[in-house]
């Protein structure tokens, strides 16, 4: 055993004292340059909130575009603005460097071109649809095993929903998004009231993450996407509530769509970053967004 | 007897009776009668204790005059011509033996023959046979079947022996034209009153890395819950784990489940388990032999990098019917060996749970005059068969048919108000409705061997096999939560493969034995998915995917069992296989090399494999893989994976019932497939697909490396058994093409396990504690906290940081459990009660932990527990 031992050796777990920086910073195109913020990670041990404990104010921040450099300097705790007031063109490449206790981080991105929604058609369900509300379909297997049902999380109750369907149509030139096509589009649909269910999970389609170029196209040149939300109400005979409805398109770069793709299970995973040297995202994007009124 | 004769012999019983007072002269008259006879009153009435086996003296007539007082001289004149001699043990005890027949130059002789169950008639593969003498040793093939060729002419002293048996020691005489059978029983045997002096260690292990699996020992062990099962009793062995409490299989040496083939009677059974790994669908009671290889195997393996288990069915017995039958907590069980006629025999061995039965599959829902139906409905079968033809005693046929299924039906009206801590009011949470759930999921395996088996000459053995062999997961689901959604799903998977295997095996010499062969295997891959995922009605998702392959894998290999001297022996084999595609040959070069040093036996084994199918899992939706894996054949767009290892090792036997062995070994996999995102799993209906270059996009390939020491000690004491094993080790992993450049823990990672076990076996009392502690399996541990806010979103999101995979570990893990049993004749069965209390300290072992960063203080962390305490009895009749 003692030779085993000393073969094996020692098997700890890093403590993770090491602190890194976090950076947060969208480009939009037609914007003014972006705004940075800085975070620090903290410990598991401490509470994680706005505080001065995370907020990072001593940092040197330099946006590169076209080759000309750009000074930024504190404008909010933890936020970083240029004084420069250039508008972003899409296309531009721009590169942001960090300078924070010693450390460097760095990070590129390309400014997409712009795009609008062109039209909007939302579609609610004639009347109140019974259906689960609750979690009903998350049986979770791993949990099979501990023998102790109580812990099975598969309550059940169901209830009336409208669902609303939403189709969205946006211009998409082929030529203009350049050779690569590498660009991504987020869509989601974000209702004022319904609080979201586990439906949203499975059934409904309040937001997806597809690349631009798999998104069928007609020969027209527009680009459709259809999602699907729920409203829940008390019984059947209720009209469906007035609620405000924000619809968002956003059209991005593939490390975008990797940190986007990574964030919807913070329990399990975190987003994959695409700046060196520290955590967070540098991405340019177009966005465009609406809001409605549903009644 | 002769009346003339009979005069003769009491006559001379007269004279000996005179003759029996010490000093007293002897007088001995015997004419013509049996020697027996002539033995058994010499023996009475001289008061001499003479050992002898009948089958030695049998067949002899003697006549003897004798007078004097040299006991010694008497039995000589008895004995006169025969090739019988007599040595005097201590006084007034003598031990007859033959008269070792003198190696005669120039001629030489051939020892070969069978060795099989004295009691059923079985031949056992593997069993070992030394001639102590020349110090040699050779070990059965498949067949049962042994030859020694170009042995000097002469008897030989000779052990038998075959885990589970007792030995026997003979005299067996290298000839020109006899084939012997020898038997061998559950006590040990000395023939001819001939004890050979052989090895105490693990006897004559003439295969490098071979564990032979002592499964009736390690079946009393508390620890399966309450199977006969096989692949659990693995688990006492060093280096073998489980995966997980419920999924997943076993583990050795760290490699990934997927890198053991699982051999039935030589043809592979893909997914060797039931109930969700629970349980696995070897029955320990079907299996005449059991043999594990693990790093380095003989030639005659191949298509997996860490290990092999190749599980020798029984034939059936071929005397008398023979059976058992036994009821547990999880299912019920029964085994027929019975004799069709002389020369056929057949095995039948079925299992099925029950639970489905006594729970009942269907549950009738009323309400307002509205009928609906629950179904639930889980069970696993398994039916086992072989039947064996020998027309004569150079050839055998036998056919060996496997099949087994897990099903899993469920359909739940969601109208209900689940509540799982009252599992008894099933009836009273349902409603009828117009929403459920409803999922129909199996999975099978499917397996029918043809081998044919042919003596044909002394020296070349012929064995000829075709198999079939077939993995199926089918997984059906509808459910519809709301009126107007619903997905339909259906989707299967299965890979069949043909194969035909050619093994020749040639004894040309004393010190050669060769092995050859040829194999080839066509391996046919499909999957289909069919879904419907309507989201409103005017929205509507289907995918309609098929994805086939086909693969042919020819390999051929010989390998030579060399005994160059007394002590050391070697054996070097070459494997070579091709796979259709444009692979390019694969060489696989193997070695092993034994030395008996008198105390000590030290072995050593190094060698390359290949594995040709991989296991993979689609990690993004639930509407396919979702409680099966798939086997996709290596091919043009996907490599076989590659490894190579070493393995050191010495056994010794301090005294008598008692064996130690320590063994080193070294691995190291490439081109093996690891998951692209460790953390990614399924969470949705919607996923990239089954397309194989779809699924294959979410792994890399990855380079592995194992290390470690794996001790091991048996001791049997009277009524005493004990066992100890302990393995230190370490397995990694890396990703080259993620730019890995460091190994990291893999995820079966067990730097250290530790079992033990104490067993005492009074009459018909057998109880027995073991335990077992093992490290905790490796886990990613977050390392910090930060928060980043997305565009769309109002407030910032919370994260772990975790820059390292597999930088952490679970708390040890640790088991106590006892079983008692208890057996009594009942009219003409054997009934045998075992009830087992397992996990007895009801310890709450972590098997699975997550962190949750949304919490407001520090980050919380939730526990998921294993199996706690858990009563089990079964009931055993045996025929």
């Amino acid at each position: 055993m003692i030779l085993g031992v000393l073969l094996v050796g020692c098997d700890g777990t890093d403590p993770g004292v090491e602190t890194h920086l976090v950076i947060e910073s969208y480009a939009q195109v037609g914007a003014s340059l972006p705004e940075v913020r800085l975070r620090r990670t903290l410990p598991l041990s401490q509470p994680y909130g706005t505080d001065a404990a995370v907020v990072v104010e001593d940092a040197e921040v330099t946006v590169t575009m076209d080759g000309q450099s750009h000074a930024y300097v504190v404008a909010a705790p933890g936020m970083y603005r240029s004084a420069t007031d250039l508008i972003l063109q899409e296309h531009a490449e721009l590169e942001l460097e960090v300078d924070w206790q010693g450390h460097r981080a760095r990070a590129s991105t390309r400014i997409p071109p712009p795009l609008a929604l062109d039209s909007i058609q939302v579609i609610p369900s004639e009347r109140p649809l019974s259906g689960l509300i609750l979690d009903s379909l998350f049986i979770d297997l791993t949990q099979i095993d501990t023998l102790r049902f109580d812990t099975l999380r598969t309550g059940a109750t169901d209830g009336y929903v409208y669902l609303v369907e939403v189709k969205l149509r946006w211009q998409a030139d082929a030529t203009e998004l350049g050779v690569d096509d590498d660009y991504w589009i987020r869509t989601e649909l974000r209702p004022s009231l319904s609080s979201r269910t586990a439906l949203d999970d499975y059934f409904l389609r309040p937001e997806q993450l597809l690349r631009e170029a798999n998104i069928p196209r007609n020969a027209a040149g527009w680009r459709h996407w259809t999602g699907v939300y729920a409203v829940p109400v008390e019984d059947s005979t209720v009209v469906l509530p007035q609620h405000r409805l924000r619809i968002a398109l956003i059209r991005s770069t593939g490390a975008y769509a990797r940190f986007v793709s990574g964030s919807d299970s913070p329990k399990f995973r975190e987003p994959l970053t695409n700046v060196e040297g520290a955590l967070g995202i540098f991405a340019g994007m177009a966005i465009d967004s609406l809001s409605l009124t549903i009644e | 007897m002769p009346p003339k004769r009979y005069v003769a012999l009491l006559a001379g019983c007269f004279f000996l009776s005179i003759g029996s007072v010490p000093a007293q002269p002897i007088e001995l008259d015997f004419q013509d009668v049996t020697l027996r006879d002539a033995l058994v009153a010499f023996g009475d009435l001289q008061g001499v204790d003479l050992v002898y086996s009948e089958r030695l003296v049998q067949g002899y007539r003697v006549s003897c005059q004798y007078r004097g007082v040299d006991l010694a001289g008497a039995i000589r004149c008895i004995l006169g011509d025969t090739p019988i001699s007599a040595q005097r043990l201590r006084r007034r005890q003598y031990v007859l033996t033959p008269v070792p027949v003198e190696p005669q130059p120039g001629l030489v002789g051939m020892i070969r023959g069978f060795v099989s169950d004295a009691h059923s008639g079985e031949r056992l593969p593997g069993a070992n046979i030394y001639l102590a003498d020349i110090r040699f040793g050779t070990s059965t093939n498949e067949a049962g079947y042994f030859a020694i060729s170009r042995l000097p002419r002469a008897a030989y002293a000779t052990r038998v022996s075959f885990m589970g048996y007792g030995t026997l020691d003979t005299m067996l005489v290298a000839d020109a034209d006899s084939t012997v059978d020898l038997q061998l029983g559950h006590e040990a045997i000395v023939q001819e009153t001939q004890v050979v002096e052989a090895p105490q260690t693990e006897p004559f292990a003439v295969e490098p890395g071979i564990m032979r699996v002592p499964t009736g020992m390690l079946q009393r062990l508390p620890g399966a819950p309450g199977e006969s099962d096989l692949l659990h009793s693995l688990r006492w062995l060093p280096g073998v784990q489980r995966a997980g409490a419920s999924a997943s299989g076993l583990v050795i040496r760290g490699s990934a489940p997927d890198q053991i083939l699982y051999l039935l009677d030589g043809a592979p059974i893909y997914h060797p388990w039931h109930a969700f790994s629970i349980v696995s669908t070897f029955q320990s009671e079907a299996f005449k032999d059991v043999r594990l290889y693990r790093g380095s195997f003989p030639a005659e393996y191949g298509g997996r990098l860490s290990a092999v288990l190749d599980a020798e069915l029984k034939d059936g017995h071929r005397d008398e019917i023979a059976g058992s039958a036994a009821v547990g907590i999880v299912s019920g069980r029964l085994l027929v060996e019975a004799p069709l006629n002389e020369k056929t025999s057949i095995m039948v061995a079925v299992r099925r749970s029950y639970l489905d039965r006594i729970v009942g599959t269907v549950q009738p829902v009323r309400s307002g005059g509205v009928a609906d139906t629950m179904r639930t409905g889980y069970y696993f079968l398994d039916v086992t068969s072989k039947v064996t033809w020998r027309p004569t005693s150079q050839q055998r046929l036998s056919l060996s048919v496997y099949g087994g299924r897990d099903a899993f039906d469920l359909r739940l009206p969601f109208d209900i108000t689940l509540n799982f801590t009252s599992i008894l009011s099933l009836r009273d949470w349902l409603r009828p409705s117009e929403l459920f759930f409803e999922v129909d999921t199996h999975w099978d395996n499917y397996v029918a061997n043809a081998r044919y088996q042919y003596l044909f000459s002394d020296r070349l053995f012929l064995t000829a096999g075709l198999y079939w062999s077939n993995y199926i997961a089918a997984e059906s689901i509808y459910i519809q939560p709301v009126v107007s959604s619903s997905v339909t799903s259906r989707y299967r998977v299965n890979l069949h493969d043909s194969g035909l295997k050619l093994d020749v095996d040639y004894y040309p010499s004393l010190t050669h034995q060769i092995r050859a062969g040829v194999r080839a295997v066509g391996r046919r891959f499909r999957s289909t998915l069919s879904a419907h995922i309507q989201r409103t009605p005017g929205s509507v998702d289907v995918m309609d995917q098929d994805s086939r392959l086909l693969a042919l894998e020819v390999v051929g290999y010989v390998q030579d069992t060399w005994q160059p001297t007394a002590t050391l022996q070697v054996q070097p084999g070459l494997r070579a296989s091709i796979l259709s595609g444009g692979s390019r040959l694969m060489l696989d070069p193997r070695l092993g090399v034994r030395y008996d040093a008198g105390t000590v036996v030290l072995r050593g084994a190094a060698g390359a494999q290949v594995q040709y199918v991989h296991r993979i899992r689609d990690r993004y939706s639930f509407l396919y893989d979702l409680v099966s894996a798939r086997w996709v054949p290596a091919s043009g767009m996907l490599d076989p994976s590659r490894s190579l290892s070493a393995s050191l090792g010495a056994a010794i036997s301090p005294m008598l019932g008692m064996t130690v062995s320590l063994d080193a070994f070294w691995h190291t996999a490439n081109g093996i497939l690891l998951p692209i995102d460790e953390t990614r799993d399924k969470d949705g209906l919607e996923g990239p697909g089954i397309e194989l270059g779809t699924l294959l996009g979410q792994y890399t390939r990855g380079r592995a490396r194992a290390y470690g020491l794996e001790f091991m000690a048996r001791a049997r004491s009277g009524a005493w058994q004990y066992w100890l094993s302990y393995a230190a080790g370490r397995s990694e992993s890396r990703t080259p093409e993620l730019l890995d450049r460091s190994y990291r823990p893999a995820r079966y990672d067990v730097p250290q396990s530790l079992q033990w076990a104490l067993l005492r076996e009074v009459q018909t009392f057998t109880v027995s504690v073991s335990a077992v502690w093992r490290s905790g399996y490796p886990i990613t541990v977050p390392v910090a906290r930060y928060a980043v806010q997305d565009p769309l979103d109002d407030v910032p999101q919370r994260y772990l940081h975790r820059p390292v995979v597999n930088n952490g570990r679970l708390p040890d893990f640790f088991r106590l459990g006892v079983m008692a049993s208890y057996w009594f004749r009942f009219r003409s069965y054997k009934v045998t009660v075992q009830a087992q209390v397992y996990n007895i300290t009801n310890r709450r072992n972590v098997i699975g932990r997550v962190y949750d960063p949304s919490t407001s203080g520090p980050v919380g962390v939730e526990n998921r527990f294993g199996f706690p305490l858990i009563p089990l009895i079964e009931i055993k009749v045996e025929l």
